[in-house]
């Protein structure tokens, strides 16, 4: 295709691609339901956790100094935020602690007031607070300054390490590697799908007669790639974008840090997957010659992803061993293997630039091999075309 | 004009075209006839490109035929060759952006074809929900939409009401009348015969007959005598070279070497007759003589 109107049409058939699917229910039922999902599996699994969590903490009664202050210092020492209120009298305390207004009352710095029952982290932090005031008070009684007993009570901060489960593998991490090649797999296999039954469904109403009385069958293999491609890369890319966005709002302790790059290099992946697939499923969906067929012809290339799919997630305890080094840069495994590794373990920077440029390379080769089969393929009835002869009639047009 | 010179083509052992040859004249109309197999969709598919074939050429205007001139034609396969599910004129705007139409062009086409069909009130439905005549009338909209130079059509009356026909019928005479040349394959033969100033009959490949038909009806060597009678049919019986072609009770047709003087057969014919007719062979007829059999038990197109 070196000509523009060949891309020119090319474009009228990539637009009627993205205009007609866009439009059906599917697609947009699909597309609404993907990114409820990606928030959901985000949101939920932080919903419980015992993040940067803001207590709210109230005073009544005789109120030592500096309490407030204390409570807070020790919140913060735990990771945690406070919120602190005096009330002037018990019961207006009390009553915000009904209210919900507050999480505890502090009555006299001697009780605590709860509205069901205790809750002991929160309870100890108070304590812990009451305690230091008072050491301070009664230092400050033996003739300590404010600043010496500043420093004799200063909170250790302490630095959280998470270490994790699996031999170096951050649970977290795992789930992101996890939905990553989930995403990366159906996201693939549901566009290279979509490019196999309409390959045969316009070999079946004969509308490819039609379009390629008018075009080249390049032009229209093209076209109808990038068509669909186009749309599954917006699709693709909405989900990837709710998953960060959900990512960066829950900001929570259990939610992964995921690095941007790793974010481009997804979209990166899930491009040359389905580069990569699609063009084979175009071929075996000129191979056959009814939609009902369609499946079992492109059996072969379902089954080579199906069992990539598998390998990737069987990766996920050893991210390091040399199997999943090596399917991380085979051009059929590699859109699944290596962000599952880039996920997981710290992959250096020229791997996965080198399994992209095999893969794309691969996609060049595929892209001849199995435009040669399209074209010779796609104007042949008869139940299934073998491979051979559509390999020796793809010389002849185009 | 579109020539074809001895072109053949082969799938196998079946030899589908076998140095076929014919034109296609543009301002005129064309049937395309032969038995079920014979090769009219093959050659089709060979003016379009969909087939390559072994050997011969195909010329339009004298020049070799490509993408781009190809371009300027407009074809339409027997089963539907549209999307089912896409909405008519989407899919007029669609195709005519195919043939290179700007989008504005493509829209301005689709509405123009959609009122001259009496379909613009079904512009937003999916195909699928028309009438099968309906169907055809978009099928033909979508090869025509661009003006095209030639036009070619495999079995558009096929499975069309009597109205339908008669619609599609002065369609495609109007096309040809516009200038364009037109071709297309039928089963129907009276259909042929009353619609097409051209005729080309193809059988196992080879094009058996063809040119214009009202010559290729009188250079036939020999006429039609129609008689109805209550008299005696034996005298007109005997005349020379005469045979019986069909009779019934009352009723005979008489095949008669062109030669014979009608005023004879008249005097044979006698006085107490009801009808006389004395005519070229019909397309049927000829076509039968062509073909040298009936068709019928040879139903695998091998397409």
């Amino acid at each position: 295709m070196r000509r523009p109107e060949g891309w020119q049409r090319a474009w009228v058939v990539a637009a009627r691609e993205i205009r007609e699917r866009a439009r059906t229910r599917t697609f947009q039922w699909s597309t609404v339901f993907a990114v409820l999902a990606m928030v959901a599996i985000v949101v939920v699994p932080s919903l419980g956790s015992d993040g940067p969590k803001t207590y709210r903490v109230g005073f009544a009664g005789t109120v030592a100094a500096g309490s407030a202050d204390a409570v807070g210092a020790q919140a913060k020492a735990a990771d945690a935020r406070v919120r602190t209120t005096v009330y002037d009298t018990v019961a207006a305390g009390e009553q915000a602690v009904r209210a919900r207004k507050v999480d505890v009352l502090l009555v006299d710095g001697t009780r605590l007031a709860w509205r069901i029952r205790a809750d002991a982290t929160l309870g100890a932090l108070v304590a812990n607070a009451v305690q230091a005031v008072q050491v301070r008070d009664r230092a400050a009684e033996q003739g300590l300054s404010i600043a010496q007993v500043g420093r004799l009570l200063a909170p250790v901060a302490m630095t959280n390490d998470v270490l994790g489960s699996a031999a170096g593998v951050d649970d977290s991490a795992r789930d992101v590697a996890f939905w990553a090649v989930v995403l990366l797999f159906l996201s693939v296999s549901i566009y290279g799908q979509m490019v196999l039954t309409g390959v045969v469904q316009e070999k079946q109403t004969r509308v490819a007669e039609v379009m390629l009385s008018r075009m080249r069958p390049r032009e229209l293999l093209a076209g109808k790639v990038l068509g669909i491609g186009a749309l599954g890369l917006a699709q693709f890319a909405l989900i990837v974008l709710t998953a960060g966005v959900s990512l960066t709002a829950v900001d929570s302790v259990d939610a992964p840090h995921v690095a941007t790059s790793l974010w481009v290099w997804l979209v990166v992946w899930f491009v040359l997957g389905y580069a990569f697939y699609s063009v084979v499923y175009a071929a075996f969906g000129a191979l056959a010659s009814r939609v009902e067929d369609a499946s079992s012809a492109a059996a072969p290339i379902s089954i080579v992803m199906f069992a990539g799919y598998l390998a990737a997630l069987s990766a996920l305890e050893s991210p390091d061993s040399s199997l999943a080094t090596v399917l991380s840069f085979l051009p059929p495994t590699a859109p699944m293997s290596m962000p599952l590794r880039m996920t997981l373990t710290s992959v250096p920077v020229w791997q996965p630039v080198a399994a992209a440029l095999l893969t794309a390379a691969s996609v060049w080769l595929l892209v001849r091999v199995a435009g040669r089969v399209y074209t010779g393929a796609i104007l042949r009835s008869g139940t299934r075309i073998p491979l051979r002869a559509a390999w020796h009639g793809g010389t002849q047009h185009g | 004009m579109l020539e074809l010179r001895e072109v053949s083509k082969a799938y196998g052992e079946v030899r589908a075209l076998d140095g076929c040859s014919f034109e296609v004249t543009p301002g005129r109309l064309t049937g395309f006839v032969g038995p079920n197999g014979a090769g009219k969709t093959t050659a089709m598919r060979v003016v379009f490109g969909l087939v390559a074939p072994d050997e011969g050429t195909l010329a339009w205007q004298g020049a070799p035929v490509d993408v781009d001139v190809r371009r300027r034609f407009g074809y339409m396969p027997e089963e539907r060759g549209l999307y089912p599910r896409m909405r008519v004129r989407d899919q007029l705007v669609f195709f005519g952006r195919l043939s290179g139409l700007s989008p504005s062009a493509a829209g301005r086409a689709a509405d123009r074809w959609l009122g001259t069909m009496g379909l613009a009130d079904r512009a937003g439905s999916r195909l699928d929900d028309l009438s099968h005549g309906n169907q055809q009338r978009v099928q033909l909209a979508t090869a025509l939409l661009h003006e095209p130079d030639l036009v070619v059509r495999d079995e558009p009356f096929s499975g069309l009401d009597p109205l339908a026909m008669e619609s599609m019928s002065s369609m495609l005479r109007e096309v040809a009348g516009s200038g364009a040349a037109v071709l297309f394959s039928s089963h129907q033969l009276d259909l042929v015969e009353h619609l097409c100033e051209d005729v080309v009959v193809i059988d196992s490949g080879r094009v058996v007959l063809r040119g214009r038909l009202a010559e290729m009806r009188t250079a036939a060597p020999y006429r039609f005598v129609d008689v109805t009678t209550h008299g005696d049919l034996d005298r007109l019986l005997q005349l020379d070279g005469a045979s019986v072609a069909a009779r019934t009770e009352g009723q005979v047709r008489l095949r008669v070497p062109r030669g014979v003087d009608p005023a004879a057969v008249l005097q044979a014919i006698g006085s107490d007759v009801e009808r006389v007719s004395y005519e070229p062979p019909t397309l049927s007829e000829l076509f039968r003589a062509a073909v040298g059999h009936d068709g019928a038990g040879d139903d695998d197109a091998q397409t």
